[in-house]
């Protein structure tokens, strides 16, 4: 025990939410996620002598660290019910973060870390930041010798997402939040301290924009972004893809394609269609035929089936169905590489 | 390794590309010889590579005001498509053409000879030299062979060959499966290695490739030999005969052994793509060495085999959050008043399972 707690502590500037132990261990300071259902999702961080509450009852976090391990059932101090504590992958990150603005959700964040060719090393620039709900899926991308320089024009928010990055173990190695107005200022950035340009011209693999007016981040992102690099406008309105591209074009991308990519949940029950015929049957069976022709009426014929074959008869057909809530409209995705 | 390709017209010596960057373009000077000379300037490309943009202003374009200004008399009633301001006719230009004379010069010629072309603006002009070149001119891009490459190639030519798995839902997959540099991936896979190179790719630590075919690796293996990976990537593929995790084989690497032997909950993804056998089936051969809260991800072109895999899951309450989701995706044409969706679509996403394993 003590032994993993070193290695730990050793490499802990490396460690991040979505790391692997092979103890799978729940430690102080980690974040899991709480599953009572589909839609009753939350993080949570371990702090000992803190204590987790909802309807079931108390769930006390010494309880948990050091104890306990990720993907496992725990219940209640009252044993009235019980919960899963997991670890968060980034699916389950991004549906259950605290939301300040519009976020980018799981489908679309898919297309952008593939499309945009995100690989551990690589050096991304986005803006705006907003909830950090693709910037964590970034970094998880990007990890460990890889760097996300982030900016954001509201100061609560960017705030906001270095307590966040920190708290999930990204920040300060994996992550610069920057407080600026990219429109105006670009995307050029120096450290304060020694002088030099943490992102210089020519120097970046890929670039995300999510903000109004993104035509006029466009320039600033050619300048940035290494030969070769891509960039990647997430866009809700068309007239703003229009404009966007036009810019691309004029700037010198190429291969400039823009997408939009839905998602379609599908529920999945047992339904269980009856045969009309066999309904009639015991009528027929019992006032006239007798027993041994009730087989022949019948449709289907249940006479070699076990038990257990006949519990699952009863449950009926697997059917699935498109789920009725579900999402119209995201975003427009453009991708295009700079010449 | 000196090999001619034949390349639309043209015989391409690729001796020439040896030393050239990944997304370098060439165009072929002259089919006769296959030389090439890179491009240098992005606007020379042809129109399969650069949106058809106007660089201009949208209102001084005059196709757009051709569609929003139709009674101006401005609109194409009265056009009639007889190419008569090209003084050249077709079999000129097919003599001009056996005469070996090259792409460049024919347009060239082409241009000297159209009566309209002066006329034209710069954006027209622009445009008018990019769809002679798209037809006269042999133009191609270097590609670096990655997973994003491969399964569009793929899913254009020959599908079947990749489980009808699309770009968008590969990437939805990886994704799903909460692909990361330190992942220890437990793999079912049938596309032929495209998957283990999306892995590879994405510098996982650890895959364990179980497979359930007796076919030859060799021809398993097709697609991740294109990625052309060295050899201490490689390293990282365990593959492994189902049949080998019931006996106590002994194996080479004994990392492997050990967690094969103990039974250790060792992986933190799982993906599969797979239709040979029963996919609940080869879910619990496997599910003794995947870790709790690892992320679970399946594709299938049919939605009914995930059906009975997230009834499995459930009723035995051996994962959360499961989802049985089917991608959407349309590409858009985006011009100035002429923006819509592709008149053609890939039109088969297939369905993706994603969950997370308790116990
Ligand atoms: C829709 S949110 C981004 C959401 C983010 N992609 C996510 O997944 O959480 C857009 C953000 O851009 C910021 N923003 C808008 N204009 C900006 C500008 N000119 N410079 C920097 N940030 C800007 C806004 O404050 C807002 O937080």
């Amino acid at each position: 025990m003590v032994k993993l707690l070193e290695i730990r502590d050793g490499v802990k500037t490396k460690n991040n939410v979505f790391s692997y132990t092979s103890d799978n261990i729940i430690r102080e300071g980690d974040t899991l996620v709480v599953f009572e259902s589909g839609d009753n999702i939350k993080q949570i961080v371990m702090k000992r002598n803190q204590t987790f509450q909802n309807k079931f009852g108390a769930f006390p976090h010494n309880d948990i660290i050091d104890k306990l391990q990720f993907g496992t059932k725990m219940y209640s101090k009252t044993m009235m019910g019980w919960v899963y504590i997991l670890r968060p992958n980034s699916h389950i990150y991004t549906s259950s973060l605290a939301q300040r603005t519009q976020i980018l959700y799981t489908p679309d964040i898919s297309q952008v870390l593939f499309r945009l060719e995100l690989r551990p090393g690589f050096r991304v620039v986005e803006s705006g930041t907003g909830s950090g709900s693709l910037s964590v899926s970034i970094m998880k991308a990007i990890v460990p010798t890889g760097h996300l320089f982030t900016y954001e024009f509201n100061q609560v928010r960017s705030q906001r997402a270095i307590e966040d990055f920190q708290r999930l173990g990204f920040y300060p190695q994996n992550v610069h939040v920057t407080h600026r107005d990219v429109l105006n200022n670009g995307f050029l950035l120096k450290d304060e301290s020694t002088g030099e340009f943490l992102v210089n011209e020519n120097t970046i693999d890929a670039i995300f924009l999510d903000l109004p007016s993104p035509e006029k981040a466009v320039p600033h992102a050619y300048k940035v972004l290494k030969r070769g690099g891509k960039l990647c406008n997430f866009s809700p309105c068309i007239e703003q893809v229009q404009k966007a591209v036009q810019e691309m074009a004029r700037q010198g991308f190429y291969e400039i394609k823009t997408y939009e990519t839905l998602s379609k949940d599908f529920s999945s029950s047992h339904h269980n269609y009856q045969s009309f015929k066999q309904q009639v049957k015991p009528t027929i069976v019992t006032e006239e035929n007798g027993n041994k022709q009730q087989d022949n009426l019948g449709d289907t014929n249940t006479g070699n089936l076990n038990k257990r074959q006949l519990k699952q008869k009863d449950k009926g057909m697997l059917v699935t169905a498109p789920k009725i809530e579900s999402r119209g409209h995201t975003g427009f995705l453009t991708f295009a590489i700079k010449f | 390794m000196l090999r001619k390709i034949k390349h639309f017209k043209a015989m391409v010596d690729l001796g020439q590309l040896i030393g050239k960057e990944y997304g370098q373009f060439f165009e072929v000077r002259d089919s006769k010889s296959g030389e090439l000379i890179e491009v240098t300037d992005v606007h020379q490309l042809t129109n399969q590579f650069l949106e058809d943009v106007d660089f201009g202003d949208a209102e001084e374009n005059e196709e757009v005001k051709e569609i929003i200004d139709p009674v101006a008399g401005r609109d194409n009633r009265d056009y009639v498509d007889d190419n008569k301001s090209q003084k050249l006719s077709h079999e000129e230009i097919e003599a001009l053409k056996k005469q070996g004379m090259s792409g460049n010069e024919l347009i060239q010629q082409l241009v000297q000879n159209s009566e309209t072309f002066s006329k034209r603006t710069k954006f027209s002009q622009e445009k008018y030299l990019r769809k002679k070149k798209q037809k006269y001119q042999i133009t191609f891009q270097l590609k670096k062979p990655t997973a994003l490459e491969l399964c569009n190639v793929y899913s254009q030519t020959q599908p079947a060959k990749i489980m009808g798995l699309r770009a968008d839902s590969l990437a939805l997959l990886l994704n799903m499966a909460n692909i990361n540099q330190e992942s220890r991936v437990i793999l079912l896979d049938k596309t032929k290695g495209l998957l283990t190179g999306a892995l590879i790719e994405k510098d996982v630590r650890e895959i364990l490739h179980v497979e359930f075919t007796g076919h030859q690796l060799k021809l398993q293996n097709e697609i991740f030999l294109e990625y052309n990976y060295k050899p201490d990537k490689v390293k990282r593929i365990q593959y492994l005969h189902h049949t080998n995790l019931d006996q106590s084989i002994v194996q080479s690497d004994s990392l492997l052994n050990a967690i094969i032997q103990t039974k250790t909950k060792h992986y933190n993804s799982m993906i599969m793509v797979h239709e040979d056998f029963n996919q609940v089936e080869m879910y619990n051969h496997i599910e003794h060495l995947i870790q709790p809260s690892a992320s679970i991800a399946v594709f299938s072109l049919y939605i009914q085999s995930l059906a009975e895999l997230k009834d499995h899951l459930l009723t035995n309450k051996k994962a959360v959050n499961i989802k049985i989701e089917e991608l959407w995706t349309r590409e858009y044409q985006v011009l100035p008043m002429r923006t819509h969706p592709n008149m053609n679509m890939h039109g088969a996403s297939g369905f993706i399972l994603s969950a997370v394993k308790v116990e």
